[in-house]
C-alpha cells in the first residue's frame, strides 16, 4: 500500500508540474487605477482565451481564481478607459497586479477645434442648430441661411440674400455640399429684396458654419465656408406631401435592401400669399417656380456609400420698381431663372485606416429677363471634381490630402452684346490634426490653388491650436490665410486681376456642457488684394480689415421645455473695394447685431412655438448730398417674428401644422436709400411687405414618428 | 503491482476526463452562472459587471453570439438609469457595439436586430434634436425583426416600449403603444426558444406597459 501512496504522490506532483488543473488554483488580485492613480470601478479584467475573469469593485478592487497555468494574457478595460493587457506567469501561487488604464478616454473629454465653427450632427454637440432647429427658428422659415443668421458673425441679410460675415460680403462665404462647392446656392432675386437658399435642411446629416478661420479642405472663400454632409441611406419607405399658403410639394422615398431613391416634386407660387398681405413691391408677375429633385444612395460593399443628388427647378417674376432718374416712371425688372444642380459622391474605407472620397458636382444657372426694353441673360455654370484620402493614426490624429479640378464657365449679355469668359482652377490641400495627449491638439493645414486664367498660383497656409482646460473648458487660437478668384463680373470684364486675399486671427473661450453653451470670440481679419473699380479698369489694390467680438449663449435647462439662445456681435470693419472712392464701412456691416431665438414646446396643446428677435444697429448707405462717402446711417432695425407648429395626425399619418408671422410688430424697417444721381430725390429700401405670414401643413405617409 | 497500476490508470483517466469535461462544460456553465446572476440583478452597477461577464465569455466563446447579445443587453440597462447624458452615450455606444459583434456572428438573427432597436432609440432619446435619424434606424431595425421572425414577441414589445414612451405628439403615448404590446403578449405566451441560452425577456415588462395603458384608458 506504500507504493501506490508513492505512485499516487509521483503522479499528484507530475500533474501539478504539467499544469493540470485538476487541484491548481492560482488566485489573482489587485486594483485597476487610470494615470492619476484613481480607481477604475467596473473594469473588466480576464484572462484572454479562458472564461477566468471578473470586474472591479467601485474601489479598483478585483480578485478572482483561475486554474489556468503558465504564461497567460491578462487583459483589462473599462468604459471610457480605454483597454490593455499584460503578460502574467501563473505557477499555482496567488498573486497582486496593479493594473494601470493610460486613458484613452472617451472622445467627449478629447478636445476638438472648434474656434470660429459651429457644427451639428448627430454626434456633435453643444453649439449647434440642427435640422430641426433650422426648421422652427422663428423668422428663418426653414431656409438654412435665415437660420445661420442668428448665429455670432453673421448679419442679417437685409436687400440681398446670402451670408455676410464678419465684415465679408455674400461673395466671401462658399456653401460645401458633401465636399463641393455649391455656386448658386440662392433663388434668384429680385433688386433690393434677399432670396432665399435652395438648400433643404433636412437633406443634411450635419453642418458645420465657418466664421472664420476653417480647413485648408476648403478654399475660394474669404470669409466663411457653409459645409454640408448628406444623410445616408434612408431607414424607411416614406411618402410626404406638403401644402403651404406658398405652394405644394410631393415627394416619396423608396427604400430598396441597400439603396434607396428619392422623388420630390415642388411648386411655389407666391401671388395667393401676397393678395393677403400688403406688399410694398408692385409686382407684375409674383414668384412661381417649378422644382423637381431626383436622389439615390446606394451602399457599397461593406462600409462604402454612393450617391447622388440632382434637382432642377425654373422660376419666374416681375415687377415694377421706381427708376430714381426718372420720377414717375417706372422700371419694369422680368425674371426667368433655370438652376440644375448634380452633385455626387462615393466614399469608403479601405482599412480602419484610411477613408477615401471623391465627389463630382455641375451647377448650371442661366437667368434672363427685362430691365425696361433693355434683355439681359446671363449663364453660369461650374463643373467641379474633388478627391481626398483621410489617414488616421495614433489615437485621435488624422491627416488629410486631396485635390480638385473646377472648370467654370460665365457668360452674358445686355440686349445684343454678350462676353463670357471660362477659367480652370486646380487645388491641392493636405491637413493634419496632431493631438499632445488629450488636452492639446494642433491643426495644421495648407492648399495651394492655380488659376489657369491668370496664370497664377496661391499658397494658404492655416493653424489651429486647442487645449481643453477642463472637462467643459476649452481654448483656442487659429489663424488662417483665404483666397478667392475675383467675382465673375469682374473677370469676365477684364482678365488680368488676381485672387483675393483675406488673412484671419482668431481667438476663443468656449465653455460647454450638455445643457450649456457659451463661447467668447475674438477676431482680426486683414483684407489685401481686393478687387477695386477704377476708371481704367479693375486692379487689385482694394485692401480694408474687420475686427470685433461674438458671443454665443444657449441655455436647454433652465426653462422647462423652453430652449433659447442669445448671440451678440460687434463688428468694426472698413474696406476700400469694388468702386468705393475711399475706405468706409460697407452698407451690410452693422456694428452691432443681436439675436435672441426661444422655443417652448407646450405639451397641452402638442406644438412647439418659437420666438425671434433681431437687433441690427443702423447700417451705412450712400448719399451723394455727403461729401463723405457711406457716413450715413440708417435707423436701427428691429424685428419680432414667431411661429407656431402644431404636431398632431390626418388621416392617422403624422401631421405637421405650421404657422409663421415675420416682423409681428409690423415696424417700418429701413435698409438703406437709393438717391438719384443728382442726390435730389431719395427712396427707402423696404423689405418686400412690412409683415409676412406662412402656413403649411406636412404629411408625413408610412411613418409615424417625426422626420422622414 | 497490478493494483497499483490500475489505481493509478484509472485516476489518470479520471483527471483527464474531468479536464476535458470541465473544459466542454466552461462555457455552458459560465453562461449558467452568468445567467443566473442576470435573473436576480437589480443595480445599475450589477448590469455593469455582467455586461463585463458576458463580454468575456463572448471573447473566449468566439462562435457563439448569445454572450455578445446578453453584454450589449446589459449594458443597455446599465445606460439606461445612468443620470448623465455623457455616461448613457458611452453605455449606449459600447452597447451598440456589441450587437454589431454579435451581428458579425450571427446575421439575420430577429433577437440582435430587435436589440439593436432597442439601443438605437435609448441612443437617440438622449439628444433627441440632434439624432432624429435614429428613429428611423431604430424602426427600421425592428422592422426587420419582425420579418426575421414574425413570432418572436421582442421587437414587438420593444416598439411598444418605445411607442409607450414617445410624447404622443411624436406619434407615441400609451394609447399608441397599446395595440403593440397586446401582439407582444400574444406572441409572449407561445414564444419557445429555438437555441440553448437564446434570449427570453420582456414578459413582465410587457404584463407592466399593458397595465399602465390600462391605467391612463380608465382614466
Amino acid at each position: 500500500m506504500k507504493s501506490v501512496n508513492t505512485v499516487l504522490y509521483f503522479l499528484l506532483a507530475l500533474l501539478v508540474s504539467a499544469g493540470h488543473p485538476c487541484w491548481a488554483q492560482c488566485r489573482i488580485t489587485g486594483t485597476v487605477t487610470d494615470t492619476r492613480g484613481l480607481p477604475i470601478g467596473m473594469a473588466s479584467i480576464w484572462i484572454k482565451g479562458s472564461f477566468d475573469g471578473t470586474s472591479s469593485d467601485s474601489s479598483g478592487y478585483f480578485a478572482f481564481e483561475t486554474a489556468l497555468t503558465g504564461e497567460q494574457w491578462l487583459r483589462f478595460s473599462a468604459l471610457g478607459h480605454g483597454s490593455d493587457s499584460t503578460a502574467i506567469m501563473l505557477a499555482g501561487d496567488s498573486m497582486i497586479l496593479e493594473l494601470r488604464l493610460t486613458a484613452q478616454t472617451a472622445e467627449l473629454d478629447v478636445v476638438t477645434i472648434t474656434v470660429g465653427t459651429f457644427q451639428s450632427g448627430v454626434n456633435t454637440k453643444g453649439i449647434s442648430l440642427s435640422a430641426l432647429d433650422v426648421a422652427t427658428t422663428a423668422g428663418a422659415s426653414a431656409d438654412i441661411f435665415a437660420a445661420y443668421q442668428t448665429l455670432p458673425g453673421s448679419q442679417t441679410a437685409f436687400a440681398e440674400g446670402g451670408l455676410f460675415v464678419r465684415g465679408g460680403s455674400a461673395a466671401e462665404t462658399k456653401s460645401f455640399f458633401d465636399g463641393l462647392i455649391i455656386k448658386n446656392p440662392l433663388n434668384a432675386q429680385a433688386p433690393n429684396l434677399a432670396g432665399r437658399s435652395r438648400l433643404d435642411p433636412f437633406m443634411f446629416k450635419q453642418t458645420a458654419f465657418s466664421s472664420g478661420g476653417y480647413s485648408a479642405q476648403y478654399g475660394q472663400a474669404l470669409s466663411s465656408a457653409l459645409v454640408l454632409e448628406s444623410k445616408d441611406l434612408p431607414a424607411k419607405t416614406t411618402s410626404a406631401v406638403s401644402l403651404m399658403s406658398v405652394g405644394i410639394g410631393l415627394g416619396h422615398t423608396h427604400r430598396f435592401k441597400t439603396s434607396a431613391l428619392q422623388i420630390d416634386g415642388f411648386y411655389y407660387n407666391l401671388a395667393p400669399a401676397f393678395s393677403l398681405i400688403n406688399q410694398q413691391v408692385n409686382w407684375q408677375r409674383e414668384p412661381e417656380q417649378y422644382e423637381g429633385r431626383l436622389q439615390y444612395k446606394a451602399q457599397v460593399g461593406e462600409r462604402g456609400l454612393f450617391k447622388w443628388y440632382s434637382d432642377h427647378s425654373r422660376s419666374r417674376m416681375a415687377l415694377l420698381d421706381a427708376d430714381m432718374d426718372n420720377p414717375g416712371q417706372p422700371f419694369f425688372f422680368s425674371n426667368h431663372n433655370r438652376n440644375t444642380l448634380i452633385n455626387t459622391s462615393y466614399q469608403d474605407y479601405l482599412n480602419d485606416r484610411w477613408k477615401i472620397h471623391t465627389g463630382a458636382s455641375l451647377n448650371i444657372t442661366g437667368d434672363d429677363g427685362q430691365q425696361n426694353t433693355d434683355g439681359y441673360a446671363r449663364t453660369d455654370s461650374y463643373l467641379q471634381w474633388r478627391g481626398s484620402a483621410t489617414h488616421f493614426f495614433g489615437t485621435y490624429s488624422r491627416f488629410v490630402v486631396g485635390g480638385e479640378v473646377a472648370h467654370g464657365r460665365f457668360g452674358e449679355s445686355w440686349n445684343d452684346l454678350r462676353r463670357q469668359y471660362a477659367h480652370l482652377l486646380g487645388a491641392l490641400f493636405a491637413e493634419a490634426d496632431w493631438f499632445f495627449g488629450r488636452r492639446w491638439v494642433l491643426r495644421t493645414g495648407i492648399r495651394t490653388e492655380y488659376s489657369d486664367y491668370i496664370r497664377q498660383f496661391n499658397v494658404a497656409p492655416r493653424l489651429a491650436l486647442s487645449h481643453k482646460i477642463s472637462r467643459t473648458l476649452q481654448a483656442s487660437l487659429a489663424y488662417g490665410r483665404f483666397y478667392q478668384n475675383p467675382e465673375d463680373r469682374y473677370w469676365v470684364a477684364q482678365q488680368d486681376i488676381g485672387f483675393e486675399q483675406a488673412a484671419h486671427y482668431l481667438a476663443n473661450i468656449e465653455y460647454l456642457n450638455n445643457h450649456y453653451t457659451f463661447r467668447i470670440e475674438a477676431y482680426y481679419k486683414d483684407y489685401g488684394q481686393l478687387v477695386k473699380k477704377t476708371a481704367e479698369g479693375f486692379n487689385n489694390n482694394g485692401y480694408g480689415y474687420a475686427k470685433g467680438i461674438d458671443i454665443f449663449w444657449r441655455d436647454r435647462k433652465s426653462i422647462r421645455d423652453g430652449d433659447y439662445w442669445i448671440s451678440y456681435s460687434y463688428l468694426d470693419t472698413k474696406r476700400d473695394f469694388a468702386d468705393y472712392p475711399a475706405a468706409a464701412t460697407p452698407p451690410f456691416a452693422a456694428a452691432h447685431s443681436l439675436n435672441a431665438v426661444y422655443k417652448h414646446f407646450i405639451t397641452a396643446i402638442n406644438s412647439q412655438v418659437g420666438a425671434t428677435y433681431t437687433y441690427a444697429s443702423g447700417r451705412t448707405y450712400v448719399n451723394p448730398n455727403n461729401p463723405v462717402y457711406l457716413a450715413d446711417r440708417t435707423k436701427d432695425f428691429h424685428n419680432l417674428s414667431v411661429n407656431v407648429s402644431y404636431l398632431t395626425h390626418i388621416l392617422r399619418q403624422f401631421t405637421v401644422l405650421y404657422f409663421s408671422a415675420g416682423n409681428l410688430l409690423g415696424i417700418d424697417n429701413i435698409y438703406g436709400y437709393r438717391y438719384s444721381k443728382d442726390g435730389i430725390h431719395r427712396r427707402a429700401i423696404r423689405p418686400g411687405a412690412r409683415r409676412d405670414l406662412f402656413v403649411g401643413i406636412l404629411l408625413t405617409i408610412g411613418d409615424n414618428t417625426f422626420i422622414r | 503491482m497490478n493494483t497499483i497500476i490500475k489505481t493509478s490508470a484509472i485516476m489518470l483517466l479520471t483527471c483527464v476526463l474531468h479536464w476535458t469535461a470541465r473544459a466542454q462544460d466552461n462555457y455552458e456553465s459560465a453562461m449558467v452562472a452568468a445567467l443566473q446572476t442576470l435573473a436576480e440583478a437589480r443595480q445599475p452597477a450589477d448590469f455593469t459587471v455582467l455586461g463585463n461577464r458576458f463580454e468575456q465569455i463572448g471573447n473566449t466563446a468566439t462562435d457563439q453570439w448569445t454572450p455578445l447579445y446578453y453584454a450589449a443587453y446589459c449594458q443597455l440597462v446599465a445606460g439606461i438609469s445612468q443620470q448623465n447624458a455623457d455616461e448613457k452615450d458611452r453605455f449606449f455606444e459600447k452597447a451598440l457595439n456589441l450587437v454589431e459583434s454579435a451581428e458579425k456572428r450571427q446575421a439575420d438573427n430577429s433577437e440582435i436586430y430587435a436589440l439593436k432597436g432597442y439601443t438605437q432609440f435609448m441612443q437617440m432619446s438622449v439628444d433627441p434634436q440632434n439624432r432624429l435619424d435614429l428613429i428611423s434606424e431604430a424602426e427600421a431595425a425592428l422592422g426587420k425583426a419582425m420579418q426575421l421572425d414574425p413570432s418572436n414577441p421582442r421587437p414587438y414589445f420593444i416598439k411598444g416600449q418605445n411607442t409607450f414612451y414617445t410624447p404622443e405628439f411624436f406619434g407615441g403615448g400609451a394609447k399608441a403603444a397599446k395595440p403593440l404590446l397586446e401582439q407582444a403578449k400574444v406572441k409572449f405566451d407561445t414564444f419557445k426558444p429555438t437555441e440553448k441560452f437564446a434570449p427570453n425577456w420582456g414578459k413582465e415588462q410587457c404584463a407592466y406597459l399593458l397595465q399602465q395603458a390600462a391605467n391612463t384608458d380608465t382614466q
